[in-house]
């Protein structure tokens, strides 16, 4: 019945209604998933389904769908990628529309043409879609220099529940006619309405693009490195962390980052994405190395060209450089002000050993952001896994609202969220929010129950 | 209740000598930069969140609409009081609670003045980015409440990029946190749908910004041009060629032949318009990239290009930007200042049609502004005693608004809707787009009593256009 319905829509060739396992969120299986090809097809499809009270999960290329709690209800999985065209590109005027289904990596392709790009980085490079980075406000180590999603998003357009298209903000870089709603949209998973179209700021590509990777003995000389940088007037790109076990990861993956064995020594990476000028890339590289032998680095290594690429390619999609095994790994996000990254780790460490656990932690640490990684394997078969990991977590989670900031399970098995709410608490705002989500979704067919406290 | 119990419950809140009521007292109140006014019947001078709320809880119970202000320096009148009751002015809380420099954030109370906060981390090398003219008198509440942008706004962005957290009371007296120091908390954005709000979704009475290390090196340059086409085609090659200077503003003849009686700011009287850029970061390299925009210049007709050697040249350069609405305001008795947005790519084609309109309507028209973000405010000079040039003058400017509208561009960069604008907001926005922004008003103003005529187009208003010199 609901597929006929459907099926008028977006043509039978667009609806898949079998074999629907791997579009499955938290094991639950859709009744249907549909391949929409544009704007009015997603409006028809949101309007049958807020009539019919289907539960509608929108997505991409699905590389986040972990994210979330468990759904309440899974009716329809809504897949935006053939709205994959640019729209609009004006490389004289740094800004481009596309639709949401695109991949980032195709429009960073086409981008490059003209020595642009969009200088977002978030994990999942070469799947994840415009709308689905957008969705989920997926940063990368660039956010030091260049801002996240809510700073590079200029217009949105949206199909609401009902069926109602709405565009917000404009294709201009500056803009405060009515209120932000690019905002409201960013990192709202979907649960107010579908984002079907975007309109993004761009930067020109750097000039020179360099690494400086450093190695140092304690955690605590890198993370002050960190702080001394990027509170100077020094411009790095990114400045990160990874404690032994991420960097034993990445180079077990990939021996050649490391060429001359520069940073073979036990012990805490740290690494600084250089870029702009020529000159004050160099100017950084000496300096940052300077600061870093005042504070005893065991050993340096410069990356270029295709490594640097590669190196960062691993940082950005960290999600596959060190969950060797998806369905069996625990990752967290944590952000905090960027000056408790030293204690954070400190104690996260202190309470996974507690349990006999080492986690793999690795953190954009200019911006405040801290991944942690479990593996389940850890835990020996028997004991009760998921109570030690939901333990840890809720240690963890309070350790990051003590010092200000939060803590976001990103992916973890069904079974935990069970036990632990992957968002933790809201504050006082909650009851502004869970309104917010009454207006524009009454029905609640968005992605129910998977965002915060049931959204 | 009556006006005497009300005036007793708010001396109550915040003290008698922190409540106004007289006529007298409350004049200076019915404005803000714009043209219009309106009388309120209080204004109270809370000095704490706790006081805003008590303040609010009983407005909301009286149904008494109410309004925040800050320095009053707003352009779209967002601060004009035009349904009455209290004016809540921030200006007592002006404290800066708290200077992370290791974390790079301040927590501030909305009454500081811009340019205190980047002066209290001054010795550390430190400053907070955006940096409107109007940074010596206007606050960071005001600043949040229009997402207010400056020339150094197009390399690091507007406020809206600089605010991470608020502390605010929703207009029902409820006082609510959104966002924080860190870069990201689960939920909504609320920080990102409060800043540009314009004071319509309730009273922010604490504000968490970025704040940064100084640039190591800063250079200036003046490129003076004998056409302004030839400038504007210079700003789209500048930013087309990859380099994003830290400010890239532009200023026409009219406005130069202003600033250079007013301020012997050194800007050539004979170009017919000049271009300040700035360049900003680490000293290495900064010299050959000086010298590509220098090349860039030259190449579209640069009569001269100057280079400040030294900070006080530098100063000096950018003198002339600085005053220059105060001193296009010497030569008339009134402007009216516009803010629309353009694509960078379509700054030639907007600029000649603007000039064209003047001289259809026979107005003159001076442009200075934010070209490196597309960001026009071209100025039109009224005589308030002449009717029909002032008619020509508002028809003029509507013209310009839909031609930038029409070239891809929108109806405010900077200076907000407030009730200038609002009847013109159909113009990019369709009823459906309207309809989204009034259900986020719907929850958080639900009575609009927090700061009502403002944003949305309210049909069959009329607002008398004062007398009053700017
Ligand atoms: C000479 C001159 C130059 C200017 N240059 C620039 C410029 O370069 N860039 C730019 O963007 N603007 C500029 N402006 C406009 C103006 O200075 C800005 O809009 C500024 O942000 C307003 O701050 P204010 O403290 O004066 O706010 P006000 O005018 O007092 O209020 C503005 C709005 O903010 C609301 N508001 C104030 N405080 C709060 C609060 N705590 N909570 C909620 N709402 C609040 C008010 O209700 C009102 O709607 C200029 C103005 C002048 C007169």
């Amino acid at each position: 019945m609901i597929f006929k319905q459907v099926a008028e829509i977006v043509g039978e060739s667009n609806c898949l209604t079998e074999a629907l396992q791997s579009y499955a969120v938290d094991g639950i299986v859709p009744k249907l998933v549909v391949f929409p090809e544009n704007v009015e097809q997603v409006s028809a499809l949101m309007k049958l389904a807020d009539q019919e009270r289907l539960a509608v999960v929108p997505r991409g290329s699905g590389t986040k769908m972990s994210l979330g709690n468990i759904p309440r209800q899974v009716d329809v999985v809504l897949v935006l990628k053939k709205l994959n065209k640019i729209l609009e590109y004006e490389p004289d005027d740094l800004t481009a529309t596309v639709e949401a289904g695109i991949l980032l990596t195709d429009l960073q392709r086409c981008l490059k043409e003209k020595n642009q790009f969009f200088p977002l980085d978030p994990p999942f490079s070469s799947e994840a879609t415009l709308g689905g980075i957008v969705a989920t406000n997926s940063n990368g180590p660039g956010r030091l220099f260049h801002g996240s999603v809510r700073d590079l998003v200029v217009g949105i357009r949206v199909v609401h529940p009902g069926g109602v298209i709405t565009r917000a903000g404009g294709k201009v870089v500056k803009n405060v006619s009515g209120y932000d709603m690019n905002k409201l949209y960013t990192g709202s998973l979907g649960t107010l309405g579908i984002i079907t179209e975007l309109s993004l700021k761009l930067r020109p590509l750097p000039e020179v693009s360099k690494t400086l990777l450093l190695r140092f003995s304690s955690l605590s000389e890198a993370a002050r490195l960190v702080l001394q940088i990027s509170t100077s007037e020094l411009l790095a790109t990114s400045l990160e962390i990874l404690d032994s076990g991420a960097w034993e990861i990445m180079s077990r993956a990939d021996p050649s980052i490391n060429p001359g064995q520069g940073v073979a020594a036990p012990g805490v990476t740290f690494a600084a994405r250089l870029e702009g000028l020529s000159e004050n890339v160099e100017r950084q590289i000496i300096q940052i190395r300077e600061w870093g032998q005042q504070r005893g680095t065991t050993g340096a290594e410069v990356l270029v060209g295709d490594l640097h690429d590669k190196f960062w390619e691993k940082i950005q999609n960290h999600p596959q450089t060190f969950s060797v095994d998806a369905s069996n790994t625990i990752r967290c996000k944590a952000s905090l002000p960027a000056s408790k990254v030293e204690d954070f780790f400190q104690t996260v460490k202190k309470i996974g050993h507690s349990q006999n656990l080492d986690p793999v932690m690795f953190s954009h640490a200019g911006s405040g952001i801290v991944y942690i990684y479990f593996g389940l394997e850890a835990v020996p078969t028997g004991v009760d896994r998921m109570s030690i990991f939901s333990y840890i977590i809720r240690e963890i989670r309070n350790l990051s609202l003590q010092f200000e900031g939060s803590l976001v399970i990103e992916a973890a098995p069904t079974e935990l969220k069970k036990k632990v709410d992957v968002w933790g608490p809201v504050g006082d705002s909650l009851k502004i929010m869970k309104l917010l989500k009454e207006q524009f979704d009454p029905h609640g067919i968005l992605n129910p129950g998977r965002f915060i406290e049931g959204i | 209740m009556d006006k005497k119990s009300l005036i007793d419950e708010l001396a109550q809140i915040v003290g008698v000598e922190n409540v106004f009521h007289e006529p007298e007292d409350l004049i200076t109140y019915q404005y803000d930069a714009y043209l219009s006014r309106a009388m309120p019947d209080f204004v109270v001078f809370p000095t704490t969140t706790e006081q805003v709320s008590k303040i609010l809880k009983v407005a909301s119970r009286e149904k008494v609409p109410f309004v925040a202000r800050g320095a009053g320096t707003g352009i779209s009148g967002g601060a004009i009081p035009v349904k009455g009751g209290i004016v809540v002015a921030l200006s007592r809380m002006n404290k800066i609670l708290e200077i992370d420099f290791e974390s790079r954030r301040a927590r501030v109370q909305p009454g500081v003045i811009n340019l205190d906060l980047s002066h209290a981390m001054k010795d550390k090398g430190f400053h907070y980015i955006p940096d409107p003219a109007s940074q010596q008198s206007c606050t960071i509440g005001g600043n949040v409440a229009e997402n207010a942008g400056g020339p150094h706004c197009l390399a690091y962005g507007v406020t809206t990029n600089h605010v991470l957290g608020l502390t605010v009371v929703l207009p029902n007296g409820e006082i609510i946190h959104t966002g924080g120091k860190a870069l990201d908390y689960p939920g909504y954005d609320l920080t990102g749908l409060l800043v540009g709000s314009e004071g319509t979704l309730g009273i922010v009475t604490e504000i968490i910004v970025r704040i940064e290390h100084r640039p190591e090196a800063v250079k200036t340059l003046l490129a003076s041009f004998s056409s302004m086409l030839d400038a504007a085609k210079t700003v789209s090659a500048i930013i087309a060629s990859g380099t994003i200077p830290a400010a890239l503003e532009m200023m026409d003849k009219p406005a130069i032949e202003a600033v250079e009686a007013f301020a012997h700011a050194g800007y050539p009287v004979e170009a017919a318009a000049v271009l300040l850029i700035e360049l900003e970061g680490l000293k290495d390299g900064m010299d050959r990239l000086a010298k590509k925009i220098v090349e860039i210049c030259q190449s579209h007709k640069a009569i001269e290009v100057k280079v400040a050697q030294n900070e006080q040249e530098r100063m000096q350069l950018w003198k002339g930007r600085k005053c220059a609405a105060g001193a296009i305001g010497r030569i008339c008795n009134k402007y009216y200042l516009h803010d629309c947005v353009v694509p960078r790519n379509k700054l030639v084609a907007v600029l000649s049609e603007i000039y064209q309109i003047a001289e259809k309507y026979q107005v003159q028209v001076a442009n200075v502004f934010h070209a490196g973000d597309g960001n026009l405010h071209p100025l039109v000079p009224m005589d308030m005693s002449d009717r029909d040039q002032v008619e020509r003058a508002l028809r003029a400017g509507d013209e310009i608004l839909k031609c930038c509208i029409q070239a891809g561009g929108t109806l405010s960069g900077e200076h907000g809707i407030g009730l200038e604008k609002n009847e013109l907001m159909p113009l990019i926005f369709n009823e459906a787009d309207l309809t989204a922004m009034k259900k986020v008003k719907a929850v958080f103003n639900p009575e609009d009593l927090c700061n009502p005529g403002k944003i949305f187009p309210t049909p069959g208003r009329c607002l008398e256009v004062t007398q009053r010199p700017r």
